[in-house]
């Protein structure tokens, strides 16, 4: 224990563990954040200062000449545009096929129901290592190869979301829905105005989840793409610029636009995102 | 009519099964076809028929555009557990990678998660810290590992030199951390372990559950700090470290993007794994039926791995 006597009466007491603790939790934050950090401040860097020796922290002339080369000539904003794409079909219909399979599974009784919740569920224990290679054939089949179909289709259904969606939807009351038949209401309008409304958060959290997932999507994007027409984020990232020193300066800047946005949705839902990853277990 | 549906409502509703009976429920045929015929051909197309079809293409010289499948029975797994020395190297890799990744990584996630969950000042802005990088797609962060990497101008190196410089040692060799055999794997290993956010937030969840009044009680019994540690939180922990321990087998056995972006398998395949290697055949030497062989023997790894763990992990007991 430490007394920091600052004035006449007022005593700060600290605790020396307690302080060591909390100096090497900041130390290991920056350290965290650092890569991040660098990231940012090289990305308003000219190319000839990234690459010079010895390394710069702050850029001294800031710029945006980097960021606009990689955004308009080297084209990043084509494959920006189509991670958008991709992301604004699968996130909405995938989030509604999950609540809507959840719905069913959860509030209906009918034949063959366990069954089929243990095989959608045992879909998420096969490694998706292994379905590489024949969902490829069954795109060359379906010729879906080079296509926006190739990237949405196979996002389409998740059996995480419908198992998520399923405990969700354990929390409405039956008697609300009742409630909904009784006045007249159909099923579908009982799922749609009574049940989706009452699990919204769950929604929110599936989206949030949905929307990274695809954002960062790499293995079959880059199987399924030959063409730069219909390059994601992720493949363009890997395969323009090269080895050079200012293809990795280029990058680096599109390495900046590719995580500005994921940046953005945890700045604004950093608690769903921590509390639905601590409890699930979706990504390692 | 509107008598009926109330007559029918009042009725003492038995059982989960039978209820809603009394209610019409109009266009439940249509959801119950709709959501489970959509989601079943769905899963059927995208999982059940490829796993199916490509166990019994593991037994052929498999090529997709070839009409002409011809029967080899089991010589691609044959071929590559006795004769392919690659697989053998990817799959040491694998292992070292997975080894260093769920023995240390585990360790070094709950070191963090505890120290977290001690701390009472700036918590909000600490985890989300120590979460942040978990959020940064894994190919945006491999670019930037690269670049911090690089051998002249990386920030790494440089930092070496100006710590050697300080304390007067002699000028450190430029450290090609992507480009030596021997240190490539360490680098993804060392850029792994910046993603320990995510593990740290399993463990983070699974220390809060634990009541307050287990501490309380084992105080009262003059249990010490350490005594605590070991006979409260270790075995009540014990369900999210198994949880954390699987999950991160299984993901580090199917390694794959950070070597495609940082090392593309090199050098001299120090960084090669399996699926890396499973991407090559295919998708380079198009040899789909060896590849999806290789598949098959990494699905037995992980399964046989899980249970093991599993079964060694399960507890007899319950609070």
């Amino acid at each position: 224990m430490i007394r920091l006597h600052l004035g006449a009466r007022r005593v700060v007491k600290i605790r020396v563990g307690s302080l060591m603790l909390h100096v090497a939790l900041l130390v290991g934050a920056l350290i965290m954040l650092f890569p991040v950090l660098w990231m940012f401040v090289s990305a308003f860097k000219p190319v000839a200062e990234i690459t010079a020796y010895p390394p710069t922290f702050l850029p001294r002339q800031p710029t945006l000449a980097t960021l606009r080369y990689t955004w308009t000539t080297i084209n990043l904003k084509l494959y920006f545009l189509n991670s958008l794409i991709v992301a604004a079909a699968v996130v909405p219909i995938s989030v509604l096929t999950s609540a809507w399979v959840g719905f069913v599974l959860e509030k209906y009784e009918f034949r063959g129901k366990t069954f089929m919740f243990y095989a959608i569920l045992a879909t998420m224990m096969i490694p998706p290592a292994m379905l590489l290679i024949p969902t490829y054939q069954v795109a060359l089949w379906l010729r879906l190869i080079n296509s926006y179909q190739a990237l949405i289709i196979p996002g389409l259904f998740t059996a995480f979301g419908i198992f998520m969606m399923r405990q969700a939807m354990g929390g409405v009351p039956a008697e609300l829905l009742d409630a909904a038949r009784i006045d007249g209401a159909s099923e579908p309008r009982v799922f749609l105005q009574i049940a989706l409304p009452l699990v919204r958060p769950s929604l929110a959290t599936l989206a949030i989840l949905q929307f990274l997932a695809s954002w960062d999507n790499f293995l079959w994007p880059l199987v399924v793409t030959t063409s730069e027409r219909l390059y994601t984020l992720p493949i363009g990232l890997a395969l323009f610029g090269g080895e050079s020193d200012p293809g990795l300066a280029y990058r680096n800047a599109g390495a900046f636009i590719t995580v500005a946005p994921l940046i953005l949705v945890f700045a604004i839902f950093q608690r769903q995102i921590i509390r639905s990853i601590a409890l699930t277990g979706l990504k390692a | 009519m509107t008598k009926t549906i109330i007559a029918e409502v009042a009725r003492p509703q038995v059982s989960g099964n039978r209820r809603g009976k009394g209610i019409p429920l109009a266009g439940k045929g249509f959801m119950i076809w709709g959501a489970m015929g959509s989601s079943m051909l769905f899963f059927g197309v995208w999982t059940f028929f490829p796993l199916v079809y490509a166990f019994v293409r593991s037994f052929f010289r498999w090529q997709p555009l070839m009409a002409e499948q011809e029967w080899v029975g089991i010589s691609n797994y044959a071929e590559v557990l006795f004769r392919d020395a690659l697989f053998w190297k990817a799959m040491y890799n694998t292992a070292y990678f997975a080894v260093a990744n769920v023995a240390i990584g585990t360790f070094l996630c709950l070191f963090v998660a505890l120290l977290l969950n001690s701390a009472q000042r700036f918590t909000g802005f600490l985890r989300a810290a120590y979460f942040l990088p978990v959020m940064i797609s894994i190919i945006a962060a491999a670019v930037v590992w690269r670049f911090i990497y690089q051998p002249r101008f990386g920030i790494l190196n440089n930092a070496l030199l100006l710590v050697s410089q300080a304390l007067h040692l002699p000028r450190p060799p430029e450290i090609g951390w992507l480009t030596s055999p021997s240190m490539a794997m360490n680098s993804i290993i060392i850029m792994n372990w910046w993603f320990l956010g995510y593990r740290m937030m399993m463990f983070l969840a699974g220390l809060q559950s634990i009541p307050e009044t287990f501490y309380e009680a084992a105080k009262i019994d003059g249990a010490n700090r350490w005594q605590r540690f070991r006979h409260v939180t270790m075995p009540l922990l014990r369900p999210t470290f198994l949880f954390v321990v699987v999950i991160g087998t299984i993901n580090s056995l199917q390694v794959f993007s950070p070597m495609y972006v940082m090392t593309g398998g090199g050098p001299m395949n120090s960084t090669l794994t399996v699926v890396y290697l499973l991407f090559n055949e295919a998708f380079k030497l198009s040899r789909y039926g060896y590849a999806a062989a290789i598949s098959f023997i990494l699905f037995i790894v992980i399964m046989v791995l899980s249970i093991l763990q599993l079964n060694l992990g399960r507890t007899r007991w319950e609070y």
